[in-house]
């Protein structure tokens, strides 16, 4: 066990985590935020520098500061580090700069995007976004395309968090998508728009922090806020079957894994609650569905606006 | 002239000798037109992985080329040094770092001639300097 | 308990004098104040003859507004219909197809939008909310109609007619979000 100290929050934790895991014992606002780093995909993370923190102390050892700012995702505590995030200047400045590179190229299509309202990057360009670009360039822009009959990749959108990826490394067996090209001109694609056929391709739609990668049988549907997030259980012999559905009146509009408050997805009976394609796309009806209760939803997300208050949870603390 | 010579005072006053190599211009060179071939070739190498470096490297280049294009004005060449601050030490590897570094000192020891290339337009427009002027953009 | 402002007026049910009980003193009072007014300058207008000027940032009926090349504006983001604090603004979303690139300008269109005229409190948030510029409330005034169905405006009502534009120009919010 280890003693870190984030922005004055004095915490123990196991030898080898990441200062953003540390950070999450604690919770509420020392937690750095995170656009590719997703705790339930090994090998994610470090690519958007949103995270990064500043590392007032190195350890009791080597007391000295660390002269840039880390990647707090992939960078393991160490006895006696002092870590600074919202209390630092230099974190905010930098923060804000790393979500100005990853709006210039973003088409801000939040009226039109199915993501709104539980988008990441709009949460971020929330609380450090400018008002106004600076770029004056044309933004870069690709036609949204189809991966398999199911999923709408949206590249424009795309910030190049790798999750998608990563969860087609690690949860379907045969992987058939992938970044392509580089720098500026990277972008998430398959081999020659194939279609993503695998059980568990559908949580790409639940990893993407923005709207890239959006669900086909919900677009345009509606708006996330009108809906009513329930939780609810069904027989599924190829995942847990415990998902959330989103529904306008006695209709499901969308299935969702069960998400915590930093947009991953929940543990079910000990492992990740991944859903599968079934329980996502295709039980669309009540009658498939045991519902449970109302999911709880953050006061400051807009979705709380349909006032849905579930009386099992309320009076649990929200860490 | 030694290692220790060209870096007196360090990177803020002196030089940057990163890999030990150097280039030699004449004073005939644009410094405005080498800058932004430094800054294609960055653009061009960034792996695109890390946001920084991927967005930066390739807004750098854009501004850059509208600068020496004659379309630029003095609130780029602040721009300029504004996100070559925000790359440096954000990325995860060092590309990042010598991208903004180049872009840095050259507006640090030659900003007169960024100006110049905004207040003449025409002017920088004509005249020709030692580098040719194909080709016109990245492949 | 003293007053504060001073205006307080003590109610007293002391009895009435003669000259009070014979109310004629304040009859006449009355009535002279009545024959003064006759002097006056008039308050009211003939309407529908005559029609007084509406101020610009008015909240009359709403117009969804097309671009200048006559594609609608609206995304049916739904912003409004949250900001609605009467619940009177619903709508459905449909997506583009190809060759309707005329009709809309982004790839998501409102294929229904209605407008409760009755719920309608003409709080201008709906206005305000609309990150396109599309929906904006203008200073005509909602037509009276015996039945209540027809106060439930459709998107026949709402969108301006090509053939004759509304000028939303004076609006407070006109210009002041980027339409890209």
């Amino acid at each position: 066990m280890v003693k870190v100290t984030i922005d004055n929050v004095e915490v123990e934790v196991e030898d080898g985590t990441t200062i953003l895991n540390a950070a999450r014992t604690i919770g509420g606002e020392v937690v750095p935020p995170a656009m590719c780093f997703y705790s339930k995909l090994p090998g994610t993370g470090g690519k958007c520098r949103t995270c990064l923190v500043e590392v007032a102390a190195g350890s009791t050892k080597d007391p000295r500061p660390m002269p840039k700012l880390v990647a707090s995702c992939s960078t393991p505590v160490q006895d006696g580090m002092v870590i600074k995030n919202k209390t630092s200047e230099r974190v905010h400045e930098n923060r804000g700069a790393v979500v100005e590179f990853l709006l210039i190229n973003h088409p801000l299509d939040c009226p039109i995007c199915d993501q709104a309202g539980e988008c990441h990057l709009q949460d971020l360009g929330f609380e450090h976004g400018a008002e106004k670009t600076r770029y004056e360039e044309e933004r870069r822009t690709f036609d949204p395309i189809d991966i398999g009959n199911k999923i709408k990749l949206h590249m424009n959108r795309c910030i190049l968090c790798y999750r998608c990826v990563a969860v087609a490394n690690q949860l379907t067996d045969k992987r058939v998508h992938g970044v392509l090209h580089r720098g500026e001109h990277a972008e998430i694609s398959t081999y020659i728009e194939s279609a993503v056929e695998n059980e568990f391709s559908g949580n790409m739609i639940d990893v993407c922090p923005v709207g890239a990668l959006t669900d086909k049988t919900f677009r345009f549907k509606s708006r996330v806020w009108f809906l009513k997030p329930m939780e609810a259980e069904c027989e599924c012999t190829k995942c847990s079957g415990k998902a959330v559905v989103w529904q306008f009146g006695n209709e499901i509009y969308r299935v969702t894994a069960r998400k915590d408050r930093y947009g991953e997805v929940e543990d079910q009976d000990g492992k990740p609650g991944w859903i599968c394609n079934d329980c996502r796309f295709e039980k669309k009806d009540l009658s498939q569905w045991n519902i449970i209760g109302p999911r709880t939803i953050d006061r400051h997300s807009v979705i709380s606006q349909g006032h849905y208050q579930s009386p099992r949870t309320s009076t649990k603390k929200l860490k | 002239m030694t290692y220790e010579s060209l870096a007196d005072g360090g990177f803020a006053s002196g030089s940057m000798l990163g890999s030990g190599g150097f280039i030699v211009f004449d004073e005939d060179q644009c410094i405005v037109r080498n800058t932004w071939n430094f800054a294609r070739f960055y653009a061009h190498e960034s792996c695109g992985q890390c946001s920084p470096c991927r967005e930066g490297t390739g807004w750098m280049e854009k501004v850059l080329h509208r600068l020496e294009h004659g379309q630029g004005n003095m609130r780029d060449i602040d721009l300029l040094a504004e996100i070559n601050k925000k790359i440096e030490g954000n990325t995860i590897c060092p590309l990042g770092d010598a991208a903004a570094w180049p872009v840095a000192a050259a507006i640090r020891h030659f900003r007169d001639e960024f100006e110049w290339h905004v207040n003449e337009r025409e002017e920088s427009q004509k005249r020709n300097y030692g580098l040719i002027r194909e080709p016109q953009s990245i492949a | 308990m003293q007053s504060l402002s001073n205006r307080k007026k003590v109610v007293s049910d002391k009895p009435m004098n003669f000259m009070e009980k014979i109310y004629l003193p304040a009859i006449l009072g009355g009535m002279w104040i009545t024959f003064k007014h006759l002097f006056r300058k008039n308050n009211t207008v003939k309407y529908p003859e005559e029609q007084r000027v509406f101020a610009p940032v008015y909240r009359g009926m709403h117009v969804l507004k097309r671009d200048e090349q006559g594609r609608e504006n609206c995304t049916a983001c739904g912003l409004c219909a949250v900001a609605c604090p009467a619940e009177a603004i619903t709508m459905e979303a449909a997506e583009r197809v190809k060759g309707e690139e005329n009709l809309y300008r982004e790839e998501k269109y409102a294929a229904t939008y209605d407008i409760n005229m009755l719920r309608c409190i003409f709080c201008g948030l709906c206005e305000e909310a609309c990150p396109k510029e599309a929906i904006f409330l203008t200073d005509r005034i909602v037509p009276s109609e015996f039945e209540r169905e027809d106060f439930l405006f459709g998107k026949d009502k709402l969108v301006e007619p090509m053939n004759a534009r509304i000028d939303v120009t004076k609006r407070q919010h006109t210009g002041q979000r980027g339409t890209k």
